[in-house]
């Protein structure tokens, strides 16, 4: 390290060498020398990022190469959050992008309001050129401002699922956000001293924090994009045999230990479900595994999966995934979510929204033909006011919904 | 030549600005529509450059080369004749630095089937400055609605003749450049007026005027179709800089074999093209007025706001000084020295900050300097993965008239997109 990191970057990554070899190149680019990028492989075969890594001399690097046995998702990011050392803490997948200068923005915050343990902010999507099949648009608010958060209404948006989309509308949690080193060993502390319990580390990190930390503080501002490509989780949107692929080499690899025994095994929405039914599976096993109960979710819950299943490209992934979430619904509280379940399929060609929807703009995800998350943050930089110019409205005592 | 008549045909005169030339000739024929025509008219000193460059573009039947002449054509020569040239239902002239989209051919096409009468399209413009090692890039205003809507005529003639609320130029819309008039009209035009389009080397308001007085149903489209483009050398950059304003200026008169300033009209007419850019159309107007018997009323005191608005646009104190003086020595002759008192500049010093980018008031901004935008086109391709695309413009006439010269209130707005397939 040239100077102590005030940020640490991680980047966990497992079988995806092309986009993770490309997202290290793009964020070593920067030459700030006051973060560290946490770069952790956990492929079958080492050799091809071992190979890459040798070739690359900087001190800000910390690599943990492949160990001889896979490791479960949850303890890669583990090992990788035990490794860092910034005050900050930002995990990415090895298919995104985050602008490591968001640490001027985090180093800014801190000093306006010291109590913030948890930063979140926009984060568009982009698909991979080599993994298009469909178009598609992306989104982002043009505010530019920095306000307070309501953690109340953003429990009620995570667990309670109010205005979700397919997933809770909560954007505070480790992966594409920013904790600081002391919430996420509170976190550690306050739960079985792991950062990372179950496999379903985003939401299982945001769940906990928003019961962990106080203090949240949303950038109305894109600063780092969701890359999808043919092997990411994320690409299984829509498609659901995909989903269910990824579901079962996750069995195949991890056993099934948190989605059975005890009241997991009587609770009928897994994660083969859907990206909601995955989510809902990982906060019905955080609830039961630490005592917590939250009623009033069902209903939200359900018209989140009948949104997910909307997502779908093709009508008979769509039927299949109808079919079996509505089992699903029909085995739980004797049935009486079933009229909330009203998925609509609308398939890929209905088109897609670009221009200006309130205060968030829609832009098709290929501007500027665009080959990498890096490259299209660089875009959206000339469309987005520069972080300098970014609006601290922290004299507003109000507290603000950030979704 | 296709074997239809092409939709539309868009017009670029071009003298000594090869390079940019070049470039727009490039980005335009890279279009795969076959109802557009293209016409490049050069008029350069030296003609060699672009007679070599256009030679592999030949066999592409939408193009139609003028090539420079033995002596360098005044500049309203020049579009007259790419005008002569046209042969599309649609014409339309643009700038050699400047990039209109050729996909407009199919929006007029159903705007034709919506408004028959149409006989002149404006549409929202953007503005791209050219990499300048003199000046830095800035974010540039991007309109994000896409609609149309008629302007009633009524309206078109006060703000043409009655200078009604100009700023530095008359904010009419409508004219030839970066606008489109139908081949109905320009015929119309052409018998009006001894059979030719453009006479008075203020070109874009010469036919601006002969536009409105002539013109019967006006639409305006919210969606930007094309993109000014100001290179090192055009008189856009120059605003505000009185020597390079000059220069640009010496250098127009000299092409015309007696400059404007001694034309007969203006004999006693105190405002002369060394005064700026208002004067300038100030001068066309008084013209218009004059050889055409049109006895224009009301619009003295609005003139001497627009002059004034132009003398606040100066770099700096020194340059301000010197135009409002001479305005203010014109304004004191001008009919009895009447509507001096409308004249007030004040002078607003040119805060020069960082470029803007992102939502302000009611338009989005977009930096003209990223690696994406190195060319005019380049600007106009990012700008179009986030505008509606244009064969998506919606085209339902019986919205409220609008006052198409007035920028659309995006602060109210609350969906400003449409569907892209």
């Amino acid at each position: 390290m040239t100077e102590r990191a005030r940020l640490s970057i991680c980047v966990p990554s497992r079988n995806r060498q092309d986009t993770f070899r490309q997202t290290i190149r793009d964020l070593i680019a920067n030459p700030r020398p006051d973060v560290e990028f946490v770069l952790a492989d956990n492929s079958d075969d080492p050799s091809v990022m071992n190979a890459f890594m040798a070739a690359i001399a900087d001190p800000r690097i910390r690599y943990l190469p492949a160990p001889s046995e896979t490791l479960p998702m949850q303890d890669n990011w583990e090992r990788t959050m035990e490794a860092t050392s910034g005050d900050w803490i930002v995990f990415i997948g090895d298919d995104d992008y985050v602008d490591p200068d968001v640490s001027d923005v985090i180093q800014e915050i801190a000093r306006r309001q010291p109590a913030t343990e948890v930063i979140g902010w926009n984060r568009p999507s982009f698909k991979w050129p080599s993994y298009r099949p469909f178009s598609g648009n992306l989104n982002f608010s043009l505010l530019n401002d920095v306000r307070r958060v309501d953690r109340a209404a953003m429990i009620q948006r995570m667990f309670l699922w109010e205005g979700a989309s397919y997933v809770p509308a909560s954007p505070f949690t480790v992966y594409h956000g920013a904790v600081s080193r002391a919430a996420m060993d509170n976190l550690k502390r306050r739960y079985s001293g792991r950062y990372f319990e179950h496999p379903t580390v985003d939401f299982d990190c945001g769940g906990k924090l928003l019961f962990s930390a106080m203090n949240f503080v949303f950038v109305n501002r894109p600063l780092s994009i969701l890359g999808a490509t043919e092997k990411s989780n994320s690409a299984a949107v829509g498609r659901y045999a995909r989903a269910m692929e990824i579901y079962d080499t996750f069995i195949r690899e991890k056993g099934n230990r948190f989605e059975s025994g005890g009241a997991m095994d009587d609770f009928p929405f897994k994660s083969f479900l859907g990206v909601a039914g995955s989510i809902m599976s990982a906060q019905h096993w955080f609830k039961q595994r630490y005592n917590i109960r939250i009623d009033g979710w069902e209903e939200n819950f359900v018209r989140a999966m009948a949104t997910d299943c909307s997502r779908a490209i093709d009508r008979s992934e769509f039927e299949l995934q109808v079919e079996l979430c509505r089992r699903a619904i029909a085995a739980f509280a004797g049935g009486k979510y079933l009229p909330a379940f009203a998925p609509r399929f609308t398939g890929t060609h209905a088109g897609m929204f670009t221009g200006l929807n309130g205060t968030v703009l829609y832009v098709d995800e290929r501007i500027g033909d665009c080959q990498t998350p890096a490259e299209l943050y660089r875009i959206l930089q000339s469309l987005t006011a520069p972080v300098s110019e970014l609006k601290y409205e922290f004299g507003d005592a109000r507290l603000v919904d950030a979704a | 030549m296709q074997a239809n008549i092409p939709q539309l045909s868009i017009c670029v005169p071009s003298r000594n600005r090869q390079r940019y030339f070049q470039e727009t000739i490039k980005a335009l024929t890279a279009s795969p529509r076959d109802d557009v025509e293209f016409v490049f008219a050069d008029n350069s000193d030296d003609s060699s450059i672009m007679d070599t460059f256009i030679q592999p573009y030949l066999s592409d039947a939408r193009i139609k080369y003028v090539p420079s002449g033995e002596k360098v054509r005044p500049m309203v020569d020049n579009w007259e004749a790419a005008a002569r040239e046209t042969t599309g239902r649609w014409i339309t002239f643009i700038g050699d630095d400047d990039y209109m989209d050729p996909d407009a051919a199919g929006l007029f096409r159903r705007i034709e089937a919506v408004e028959p009468n149409v006989e002149a399209i404006d549409w929202a413009k953007m503005t791209y400055f050219w990499p300048d090692e003199h000046r830095p890039p800035a974010g540039q205003a991007v309109p994000l609605t896409a609609e149309i809507h008629r302007v009633p005529k009524s309206l078109l003639m006060d703000r043409t003749f009655k200078w009604v609320s100009a700023k530095r130029v008359l904010l009419s819309g409508f004219s030839i450049y970066h606008s489109a008039v139908s081949r109905r009209l320009f015929e119309r035009i052409r018998r009006t007026y001894s059979g030719r389009f453009f006479e008075h080397p203020i070109v874009d308001y010469d036919s601006l005027m002969k536009n409105v007085m002539h013109g019967e149903t006006f639409i305006h489209v919210t969606r930007p179709l094309s993109v000014l483009g100001a290179c090192p050398l055009s008189s856009t950059a120059a605003i505000g800089n009185r020597d390079r304003a000059d220069k640009i200026q010496k250098a127009f008169h000299q092409e015309h074999s007696q400059p404007m300033d001694d034309w007969p009209c203006y004999k006693d007419y105190p405002f002369k093209s060394r005064h700026g850019v208002t004067a300038c159309i100030g001068m066309l107007h008084h013209w218009f007025s004059k050889t055409y018997g049109h006895n224009f009323r009301d619009y003295e005191a609005n003139f001497a706001v627009a002059c004034a608005v132009q003398c606040e646009q100066s770099d700096n104190l020194e340059q301000f000084n010197i135009y409002a003086e001479a305005y203010r020595e014109a304004f004191r002759i001008w009919k009895g020295g009447k509507y001096l008192k409308y004249f007030k500049p004040i002078f607003k010093p040119q805060t020069s900050s960082a470029a803007f980018m992102g939502f302000a008031g009611d338009k989005l901004f977009v930096f003209e300097g990223s690696e994406w935008t190195r060319t005019v086109a380049g600007f106009y391709r990012l700008v179009g993965d986030i505008l509606v695309p244009v064969e998506e413009v919606s085209l339902d006439l019986s919205r409220r008239v609008v006052d198409a010269s007035k920028d659309v209130n995006l602060g109210n707005l609350k969906r400003a997109g449409g569907m892209r397939r």
